[in-house]
């Protein structure tokens, strides 16, 4: 069997997990080789509610970790809108630590009133924020956000850059929730997999606001092989795979990889 | 709106209740008349689990029926299983009384060796017996029959002639069930109502052992609709509305 | 001379929770095609929610085969008169296997009724195909799958010797879980269709179930066909593994 010929990809939702980052980065690490990844946009994550001093270790492990690997990874800075020094942080990991983006997950909704600073410096700074975005009809967490949470803050914040993870899980609620919202992203990784989830969020959305990621170091090539098999031109899926991220995120660093 | 063309037709599922046993009968008539039915047979229920007393007098009630409108009715002697006397009141009511068939409804299941006595007196007898037969997802009582029941029966029984009413209640667990079981007829009668229901009956057991009845007092118009809308012949029409019947109970009055 | 590469999951028709647009056999043979398959199993999306779904399957047997595939019956061994059908599932309808679907119907497959129906397909040579979900449970809509117990279905695959069993869409930390079972019953394979939640899932899936019981399975058009063939097409295995999985397990199993 044929591997199939390199394309440039950029993967804009992968992590390292902190309950054993150095096996997740090997992974990670691996994959890109394997796969043959320009670039993976790492975040650090452990706790489902992360106090002040996880947060600043995880993001400084993600610090090290591009610093290690320069030219596979970039970071996003992971905050927890509750914490008080959240936007003191988030100054620090974009201004001295070279992140380039800022990465929210079960902390708080997407559309609690404290995390509207962060949206604010978002736009200031230009920087995308990347929402985890998950429904499900069993096991949905306390402060688990939605499509809808997605929605409200993407019309609050019509300048901010907003990427939606995982097509919000069930496409038929997330992107349903966000489609006429010019300023949402999403990328469509993460453990629920479907045949038909992308080219529905492409009738929906169009390509230019559909992002590669994979939830790495879950499968990479579930999310890949979505792309091959969705309805488009192979323009469309470079868009996907590497251009309307290379757009999106203006602060990635490249070493001539 | 035209009138609908008269036919011959033959009810096979039709009931007196005790609590209202006058008004059923005037309704009944008049439903022979307006929908121009050749014979109705009856069946008298009350509650789920009768006493010996509270038979009798339903068998009665029946027979006095047929004795005042002969020409509209025949009755099934209704039997419980779990009474000692049943073998004799089956005796008493085919013998004495000029009942057609035998009906058993919700009293125990139709395959309690407790009812055994009824198929093979209903074999000697050459009657049918009309088995309730009913699942539901809700609502199922205990000893309701369904088809995998009337299955054990025309197994046990191949001589005796049964009759699963209301297709099972749903025709893909029912038909299903007794498909292959050639000693067993079908009505379609009852409050489930489908497009199709008769249709894939058809598809699945042919025209030969499809009878006709509507429950009445519930609808008659809703059975009688299904069998003018089947995708069969007008000869497999007639078949089911009076002629599989005229067959069957051969111990009915037809004029 | 090209391989014969197989697809053991795949399916045509339509999904009652949301649109389908890949669901006709000319979909279903251009996706094949495409990626260098030459064949498998296909089942018949709509006749899984059919009360009785050989109604469905009728339909689109004589098609599925006559496109060069093997045709998965569905069967639901709760409903009456399963066990008899099995002949003509075999015979009229042409299949190769049938394909339960317990997440959806809603039994155990260690019931009596399961391990019933899975004994006579293997008399009869049908293989018997679990379909360990046929959505994720977290964006079930309208209907809620009841699970698989892996359990269960080893306890019907251990009840069977003679049948040849796939567990179809199950998830590879489940398959890990019974990796003893699968590789020391040697009636049992599994595909890998939802091996979607793991990086270099193929190699560690190998450090645990034998590489001759993995088959490759696509779950089109439910699921993508190029996400788990590109996991044994990036697989850092042997060669010959890899055609063990694309081809030559398929063969053992169906044969």
């Amino acid at each position: 069997m044929k591997r199939l010929p390199k394309r440039k990809v950029i993967d804009v939702h992968t992590h390292i997990l902190g309950y054993d980052p150095e096996a997740n980065i090997a992974s990670l690490v691996k994959a890109a080789e394997v796969y043959n990844i320009d670039k993976l946009l790492i975040s650090p994550l452990k706790s489902l509610f992360s106090d002040e001093e996880e947060v600043k270790y995880l993001n400084d492990y993600a610090t090290d970790a591009v610093k290690r690997y320069p030219d596979i990874f970039d970071a996003y800075v992971y905050l927890n809108p509750v914490h008080d020094n959240a936007l003191e942080l988030m100054k620090r990991e974009i201004e001295d630590k070279g992140k380039v983006a800022v990465k929210l997950w079960m902390c708080t909704f997407c559309d609690d009133p404290r995390a509207y600073p962060i949206y604010e410096k978002c736009i200031e700074y230009d920087i995308p924020v990347l929402i985890h975005s998950f429904l499900k009809t069993v096991g949905q967490l306390e402060n688990e956000t939605t499509g809808v949470h997605v929605h409200n803050v993407a019309q609050r914040y019509p300048e901010a850059k907003i990427v939606m993870a995982h097509l919000g899980a069930n496409c038929y609620h997330g992107v349903k929730a966000i489609r006429n919202d010019k300023n949402v992203w999403v990328d469509f990784c993460g453990s629920i997999y479907r045949g038909d989830d992308l080219d529905y969020t492409i009738r929906q959305v169009g390509t230019d606001r559909v992002l590669f990621g994979t939830d790495m170091p879950g499968s990479y090539t579930t999310n890949y092989g979505q792309v091959l098999d969705a309805d488009i031109t192979e323009a469309q899926a470079d868009d996907i795979l590497y251009n309307n991220t290379a757009k999106l995120f203006d602060r990635l660093h490249w070493y001539g990889r | 709106m035209n009138s609908v063309e008269r036919r011959k037709v033959i009810d096979v599922h039709v009931h007196i209740w005790l609590s209202r046993i006058e008004n059923d009968i005037k309704e009944l008539v008049k439903a022979s008349e307006v929908y121009g039915i050749d014979k109705m047979l009856i069946s008298p229920l009350s509650g789920y689990d009768p006493s010996v007393e509270e038979l009798q007098t339903l068998n009665d009630h029946a027979t006095d029926a047929v004795k005042r409108y002969p020409d509209i009715f025949d009755a099934y002697v209704y039997l419980n299983p779990r009474h000692d006397n049943m073998v004799d009141v089956l005796r008493r009511e085919i013998e004495d009384k000029g009942k057609v068939g035998v009906k058993l409804w919700v009293a125990t299941f139709c395959d309690d060796p407790r009812a055994y006595p009824v198929y093979e007196e209903c074999i000697k007898y050459d009657v049918p017996v009309l088995l309730h037969s009913f699942v539901k997802t809700v609502g199922q009582l205990e000893n309701e029959t369904r088809g995998n029941h009337v299955h054990n029966i025309a197994q046990r029984y191949p001589e005796a002639k049964i009759i699963m009413a209301h297709l099972g209640a749903n025709c893909y667990h029912g038909i299903r069930a007794i498909r292959n079981d050639k000693n067993v007829w079908v009505d379609p009668c009852g409050s489930i109502y489908r497009q199709d229901d008769l249709d894939y009956t058809i598809r699945q057991i042919g025209t030969d052992r499809i009878l006709y009845g509507t429950d009445m007092p519930g609808s008659y118009n809703t059975n009688y609709g299904q069998v003018l809308e089947a995708e069969i012949s007008e000869d497999k029409k007639d078949d089911i509305l009076y002629n599989n019947a005229a067959k069957l109970f051969t111990k009915m009055s037809l004029k | 001379m090209m391989n014969k590469y197989y697809d053991a999951c795949s399916f045509i028709g339509n999904w009652p929770f949301r649109k389908i647009h890949k669901g006709k056999i000319t979909d279903l043979m251009a996706e094949h095609k495409k990626n260098g398959i030459t064949g498998g199993l296909v089942g018949c999306l709509d006749s899984v929610f059919f009360n009785d779904p050989y109604e469905g399957d009728e339909e689109v047997a004589k098609l599925i085969r006559d496109c060069g595939y093997d045709f998965a019956a569905t069967v639901n061994p709760m409903l009456p008169g399963t066990l008899e059908e099995l002949d003509s599932i075999k015979t009229v309808l042409g299949a190769s296997a049938i394909r339960l679907y317990p997440s959806n119907h809603g039994y155990s497959c260690a019931s009596e009724e399961a391990i019933a129906v899975a004994k006579r397909a293997g008399e009869l040579g049908l293989k018997v195909v679990v379909t360990v979900r046929t959505e994720d449970i977290r964006i079930d809509y309208c209907f809620k799958q009841s699970g698989v117990a892996m359990a269960d279905i080893v306890a019907l695959a251990k009840a069977c010797p003679d049948t040849k069993f796939l567990f179809s869409n199950i998830y590879v930390g489940e398959a890990m879980g019974i990796a003893p079972a699968i590789n020391e019953c040697n009636n049992i394979w599994i595909d890998i269709s939802r091996f979607n939640h793991m990086l270099f899932v193929i190699e560690k899936a190998l450090e645990k179930i034998d590489a001759k019981k993995i088959i490759f399975g696509s779950g089109f058009p439910l699921l993508t066909m190029k996400c788990m063939l590109l996991n044994v097409e990036y697989a850092e295995v042997d060669d010959s593994v890899k055609e063990m999985i694309m081809s030559s397990n398929y063969e053992d199993f169906i044969s």
